[in-house]
């Protein structure tokens, strides 16, 4: 923190250092939240640099002063990653918006930080060629922050996620210092660094160029949806279909309230008196598909399935995702107001999770609906409550956090991939040790020695964690054993 | 030794400031610089008895295996349930460990079509340097709670910690597979490469001696097809190049090895090298005194993998040097792994 005179300087520098700066609260408003919009903080400025110069100035100068630098991209995270700090500086990458350079022969795209996904895919489409993640709100979300997050999406069953998909990236350290990590092949020398930025949540460094691996359009798609008369039997169907030896490109699962508000929002065909639906996706070549298609409806079939219906047309198989891409939307006008989660957990236990989450469900009087990416275990259940009722937000909260703790105990994680942010840092003391949190700070400290980086998110300090009173004990050791316990 | 006795011991060992080389069965000896060489007083700590496979759910696609185990013992239960690790494990002399796969991190003929061996990583777990057991990861396809130190330990040739076991995502196997061969010349076969990239019946390339090697995999009928569609001549199984050049026996060893990593379509050492693979991004090049680390751009990187016997232990630096920027950040993460600098010292970079 610094003081008044030391403000004043640094504002006038900052203006120096960077063309476009926000200083006045009412135009910082729109940057007082992310995705997760019940945390809100105003920056104490704002900067919006259009060249990787201004950047480096703006992080030598938050260096100098020791101001807190948060990275935003397009503010769609869940976790409030992007929630400002109050006496930091907002930096936002939304004016790097350009490909770069579209690499054919080697199926790469360079792009800069700003960019949405979705428009990578539409900009390499006509040769043939799309990125693979897809997470959902890639209309809108930026690449910068789909590296901060490593996000997934529907299709990250078969194609992996944002880590699995970038080749090169070029950073800004704390120190304002340009360097890259990655190349153009598949892999380069010393640590994986590269690796470890993916999900680094803004903590490490500044995402200032992205280079993207390109995939061809695979020659044949097929999407199947399948209903069922349980949770029970859909999930188990999940298993059924990896184990089968399919790997489908996406395998995804609604329950019927999830089905329902589908339904009422863009009446797609889902059935509507099925508890659960799954909707999967094929691609390859088309011989391989027509013979996995016939395999899949094998399986489905004989775990239980009441219906199954296969896409004749690439305007249903749009239909039949449209249902699921607009589900979050859907569920959100069944309530005030849902709190989304983000859980991973070992396929096989997916049919308890989704029976215990449906007894949380009546024990805090609260709905939920369930729409998730089931082939990977990743659920998503939406928390239906309404704010404006005193207590409901609180209740909300705490029954989301049961059930990630449900989702450790299960062998799983917190979060599979909106990120820890500000949101799920209590629960960070739940699933990791006290010498696992030291390690990660120590991994803080190797990229960013003062901590200006995004402080305060994604990894908890351990006098938090010994505030928040996680007290799990597990592998035989009493966490923290360092700090008084009163 | 076991788990408890190695955490004694690499916590004496840090309190001591007293070197240690992790091993598992030390069948990658040639590969990175040589401890010994560099520091006469090491003592060595070796996992080859933490061995067994742990856990392993075919259904949910995921294994948990000691790092000691032997990989051709975890293959072959895998291949029982028709299944397999996705990356073409390099395996040398049939001796290889599961922890040195994951400490080398060295990917085979698949990695381009499926991916590499921290790709398929979810977790793991190792005793730091001060012999604390810690975990990272898990056996979830999707977890992006804390840093991802399960994948930065992928190829950290045990500069940061003993891994102890580990978790990974397998596949199922291809229900059939063949090798089919023509005969074209190196830039002809780099742009066969290109247009073969995301071919999903496609599972390795290579081209050399004036061959393209193509590996399909699927189901039978689809392959057969599209081997028709390609031309050329099939390889017997028992002929095919694969495991020979993701163990190195198909190299001569009276050169040095060196690796290229690059852009699959890059001009670089195109066709200077012996050997070029996964879809040209991979290349091979057998040389007596030349170092073409001077000679790759800043998207490539070459590393010095195996000297000639005749030119003994690696002390030279092996590896692509790093920017300033990097190797400080490779100094300071070293140090908060291992305070005192002794697992591996050396083994990577002569500074680290």
């Amino acid at each position: 923190m610094i003081d008044v005179d030391s403000q004043k300087a640094f504002l006038k520098q900052l203006k120096a250092a960077c063309r476009h700066v926000i200083a006045d609260q009412a135009r910082m408003k729109v940057y007082e939240t992310d995705g997760l919009t019940a945390k809100k903080a105003l920056p104490a400025y704002v900067a919006l640099p259009e060249t990787i110069e201004e950047i480096q100035a703006c992080m030598r100068l938050c260096h100098a002063f020791q101001v807190p630098v948060v990275a935003r991209g397009a503010g769609t995270g869940l976790s409030g990653g992007a929630m400002p700090h109050e006496q930091g500086l907002l930096l936002s990458l939304a004016k790097f918006n350009k490909i770069l350079e579209v690499d054919v022969d080697n199926r790469l795209a360079r792009v800069q930080p700003g960019v949405t996904n979705l428009s990578i895919s539409d900009r390499v489409r006509p040769l043939g060629l799309y990125y693979a993640p897809d997470p959902s709100s890639q209309i809108a979300c930026t690449i910068g922050g789909n590296v901060a997050e490593n996000s997934g999406g529907v299709h990250c069953l078969k194609y992996g996620l944002t880590v699995h998909n970038v080749r090169h990236l070029t950073l800004v350290s704390p120190e304002g210092k340009l360097y890259e990590l990655g190349g153009h092949g598949y892999d380069s020398a010393g640590f994986d660094l590269l690796a470890l930025l993916h999900g680094s949540e803004g903590m490490l460094g500044i995402v200032v160029e992205v280079t993207v691996a390109l995939l061809s359009v695979p020659e044949e798609v097929s999407v199947v949806l399948a209903g069922f008369d349980s949770t029970r039997e859909a999930s188990e169907a999940v298993g059924a279909i990896i184990s089968g030896g399919l790997l489908p490109a996406g395998l995804e699962m609604m329950d019927q309230l999830a089905i329902q508000a589908a339904e009422d929002f863009v009446n797609v065909g889902y059935p509507r008196d099925a508890a659960a639906l799954l909707l999967c996706e094929l691609d390859g070549s088309a011989e391989e598909v027509q013979q996995q298609l016939q395999l899949l409806k094998q399986i489905l079939t004989d775990a239980g399935a009441t219906q199954i219906k296969v896409a004749a047309t690439p305007q249903e198989r749009h239909q039949l995702w449209l249902g699921r891409k607009t589900a979050f939307p859907a569920v959100g006008r069944l309530a005030p107001d849902y709190y989304c989660m983000d859980g991973t957990v070992p396929r096989k236990a997916l049919p308890s999770v989704l029976e215990e989450i449906s007894d949380l469900s009546k024990q805090f009087d609260l709905g939920v609906a369930n729409v998730f990416h089931a082939g990977d275990g990743n659920l998503h259940p939406l928390i239906l409550f309404d704010a404006n009722k005193p207590g409901e937000l609180d209740k909300a909260e705490a029954f989301g956090a049961q059930i990630l703790e449900l989702c450790i105990e299960k062998g799983g994680t917190i979060t599979g991939e909106h990120g820890v942010g500000i949101e799920k840092i209590g629960q960070m003391c739940v699933q990791f040790t006290s010498q696992e949190l030291s390690l990660f700070h120590g991994i803080k400290a190797a990229f960013d020695s003062t901590g200006i980086l995004n402080p305060g998110k994604a990894v908890p300090t351990l006098s938090r964690c010994a505030e928040f009173g996680a007290m799990h004990v597990h592998r035989g050791d009493e966490k923290f054993p360092e700090l008084e316990r009163f | 030794m076991d788990i408890k006795q190695a955490a004694q011991f690499l916590e004496s060992c840090t309190a001591r400031a007293q070197s240690v080389i992790l091993q598992g069965s030390n069948s990658k000896a040639f590969f990175g610089r040589s401890i010994e060489a560099c520091a006469p007083s090491v003592e060595t700590l070796s996992v080859s008895e933490h061995s067994g496979i742990i856990h392993y759910e075919p259904t949910e696609l995921v294994v948990q295996v000691r790092s000691g185990t032997m990989l051709a013992d975890v293959t072959a239960v895998l291949e029982e349930n028709g299944q397999m690790f996705a990356f073409d494990p390099t395996n040398f002399g049939g001796q290889s460990t599961i922890g040195g796969m994951v400490s080398a991190g060295l990917s085979g003929s698949r990695r381009p079509y499926s991916g590499s061996v921290r790709d398929f990583v979810l977790g793991v777990e190792m005793l730091s340097a001060t012999g604390e057991v810690i975990n990272f990861g898990g056996q979830v396809m999707k977890n992006v709670a804390g840093y991802d130190v399960s994948r930065l330990l992928v190829g950290s040739l045990g500069c940061l910690g003993l891994i102890t076991n580990v978790s990974f995502k397998v596949l199922p196997k291809p229900e059939f597979e063949m090798t089919q061969r023509l005969e074209m010349s190196r830039a002809d076969g780099l742009l066969k490469m290109r247009d073969l990239v995301n071919s999903p019946l496609v599972s390795a390339t290579a081209h050399f001696d004036g061959q393209l090697m193509i590996r399909l995999s699927g189901s039978a009928q689809s392959v057969y097809e599209f081997a028709n569609r390609l031309g050329g001549e099939l390889v017997a199984t028992e002929e095919s190049c694969w495991h020979a050049i993701d163990s190195h026996s198909i190299f001569p060893t009276d050169k040095n090895l060196w690796r290229l990593s690059t852009a699959p379509m890059s001009p670089l050492l195109l066709d200077e090298a012996y050997l070029i693979d996964w879809g040209g991004a991979q290349r091979w090049l057998l040389e007596s005194d030349r170092d073409i680390r001077a000679e790759v751009d800043k998207y490539s990187s070459a590393t010095l993998v195996r000297q000639t016997a005749a030119n003994g232990l690696q002390v030279g630096e092996v590896f692509q040097p790093l920017s300033t920027l990097q190797k400080n950040i490779h100094i300071s993460l070293k140090s908060k792994f291992d305070p005192a600098g002794i697992l591996n010292a050396g083994r990577m970079y002569s500074w680290l």
